[in-house]
């Protein structure tokens, strides 16, 4: 199997050299680039070569959505996961709709345990979404939205989604049916009116429905 | 008039036309002054004095072709006192130096008169004193009018460089001022990306550093050590951010729309949020594009002073964020639904908000709300 070709967009040293040798420390994955700025990333990545950017939000000359968008227009298939100390998460609602999947966003905090780090690359190379498991923890929905009135399960529910969990981790992890979460997920999107024929991804856009009603 | 050390900046373009104006102000006056001098003079010399000079020359005496002689003397005295002043450029030289040079052109101006009257026979050529007390009275007269002509010359000139320096020093000013917000907004951005980036991620490092500590210790430490690490990160997260955030806007170099959802997600999450970017949203961006970093500060500033009105004295439960474009402008609206603002507030805030707005060319008003609160609407200029 071909390793997961990564590359790291990081201005603090100590940071980048911490995710540099925990991610060459596993097997299936490679280095291919490590920058420490904007300018730096542009000189040093091939988006070509690369299935997933791991980009430092906050660059001393600019900032690692804008880096990650511009690698993505150049390889659409590159998985984009963004770093930052907490949540500025809504950042992803700034994403035009050709850009919408296959950005995760990991906080500084998950990203130092090797366990976390890994299978959120892992997620995001296989062109899945990961949204932090303890930020989106430490969401709430916000008075009056659509997300406020959904039962606490299909809150529960549409929280997991947004962590970039496919139906059948789901099941595991509330420990239901495969039949019972899909019917969940179902409901979910029914309540925020995401069900019509126009819904190519509903799953996208319940996500992007979670960042942009919930604190 | 002199022109003055204090404006050596003026361009070669505007000295000119400053002397084309100064020369004009000059002709005018000493035109005008001298010719109202010439009539009336010619007329109490023949209607009043009933002096008759064509009876010197042994015709008919008749008033009016005396008068007219003496007019057309006086005239032409007067245009040839006018090209004096223009061609010696008397306007133009120190004042020490004027009352030489208006004595030399009034003593040849009326040098020329009185060699007219003795052609046209005005005195009887062997009067010669009536000739002299004639030319020395014209001299005075001359003078008088060059005296005018110069007077107002060099108030008119003062007044309009006075206004000129008066436009350079507010245009100084406000230059200043710019550039004095500019040098706080640079402080301001490197203040909040030091505490943002770097202090933030020693931040989460010490808390890792932490963390592993608390594995290798016994459990009641170990306790200890997390309650300090989770009140680590709440410090980074809420207190860090908001001062950094409220030294410089989150997202601000990205676009004023990033920064203002940004800003409306950081609002608590008691309080329903509707953010409402125009369709289509790549238009609202482009025109976000194209403000300067002052503009969309302005517009942040907006939607934070509405917000925390909102909050802070409105009790609202709902607030609204509206950002439209067209070509000119971009234009934001931010509403609640708390109680508005009284009619008779001290709007001390608004006002400044407003001279921010005014200062990048923009708008601002207050009105109330369709939701029942109060309505911050403001425009900046696009482009």
């Amino acid at each position: 199997m071909n390793p997961v070709r990564v590359a790291i967009v990081e201005d603090q040293p100590l940071y980048r050299q911490m995710l540099q040798s925990l991610l060459q420390t596993v097997p299936g994955f490679a280095v291919a680039a490590a920058a420490g700025s904007v300018a730096e990333a542009d000189e040093l990545i091939d988006p070509g070569a690369l299935d997933v950017a791991l980009l430092d939000l906050h660059l001393p000359d600019g900032n690692g959505l804008d880096v990650g968008r511009a690698l993505q227009r150049q390889n659409p298939s590159l998985g984009v996961m963004l770093l930052s100390s907490d949540d500025h998460m809504h950042v992803l609602l700034d994403l035009p709709e050709s850009q919408h999947q296959r950005w995760s966003y990991l906080s500084k905090t998950s990203s130092l345990s090797a366990q976390a780090l890994v299978a959120a690359v892992r997620a995001t190379a296989q062109g899945r979404s990961v949204l932090d498991r303890s930020l989106v923890e430490r969401r709430n929905a916000r008075a009056n939205g659509r997300l406020a009135a959904l039962s606490s399960r299909q809150q529960q529910i549409l929280a997991l989604l947004a962590e970039g969990l496919t139906n059948a981790a789901i099941a595991e992890r509330l420990d239901l049916a495969h039949r019972s979460v899909e019917n969940h997920v179902n409901a979910v999107y029914a309540a925020l009116g995401l069900t019509g024929s126009a819904e190519h991804n509903p799953r996208v856009r319940a996500v992007r429905m979670f960042l942009a009603e919930s604190r | 008039m002199r022109r003055p050390a204090a404006a050596p900046e003026e361009s070669a373009e505007v000295l000119a036309s400053d002397r084309a104006a100064d020369a004009r102000t000059m002709l005018i006056v000493v035109g005008l002054a001298g010719g109202v001098l010439a009539i009336a003079t010619s007329v109490q010399a023949v209607l009043v004095l009933g002096a008759h000079s064509v009876a010197y020359r042994g015709m008919d005496p008749t008033p009016i072709g005396d008068l007219a002689v003496r007019i057309a003397i006086n005239l032409i005295t007067v245009l040839s006192a006018v090209l004096m002043a223009l061609h010696l450029r008397i306007h133009e030289r120190r004042p020490a130096a004027w009352p030489w040079l208006v004595a030399a052109a009034a003593a040849a101006a009326s040098g020329l008169r009185g060699l007219l009257q003795v052609a046209a026979g005005v005195y009887p050529v062997a009067d010669a004193s009536a000739y002299l007390s004639d030319a020395s009275v014209a001299v005075v007269m001359i003078s008088a009018v060059y005296a005018v002509g110069l007077a107002v010359t060099e108030a008119l000139s003062n007044a309009r460089l006075a206004e000129r320096r008066r436009l350079m020093h507010a245009a100084q000013a406000s230059d200043a001022l710019a550039s004095l917000q500019q040098e706080e907004l640079r402080v301001r951005r490197s203040i909040a990306e030091q505490l943002h980036g770097t202090l933030q991620n020693r931040f989460v490092l010490l808390g890792a550093e932490l963390s592993d500590i608390a594995r290798s210790v016994d459990a009641p430490a170990s306790r200890r050590i997390d309650t300090v690490r989770a009140e680590l990160d709440e410090l980074r997260e809420r207190e860090l951010r908001a001062l950094s955030s409220s030294l410089y806007p989150e997202q601000l170099d990205r676009g004023a729309l990033p920064a203002l959802r940004a800003l409306m997600a950081r609002v608590p999450a008691s309080i329903g949020v509707e953010v409402d970017f125009a369709e289509p949203v790549e238009a609202l961006a482009a025109a976000d594009a194209t403000l300067d970093i002052a503009r969309r500060l302005a517009l942040v500033r907006v939607a934070e002073e509405g917000l925390s009105n909102a909050l802070r004295h409105g009790n609202a439960t709902n607030v609204a964020l509206r950002l439209a474009v067209d070509d000119e402008q971009v234009a934001l609206e931010f509403a609640d639904d708390g109680e508005g603002v009284a009619p008779d507030a001290q709007l001390s805030g608004l006002a400044r908000l407003r001279d921010r707005l005014r200062g990048v060319g923009g708008t601002l008003e207050l009105a109330a709300a369709p939701e029942g609160g109060a309505l911050l609407r403001a425009t900046v200029p696009a482009g």
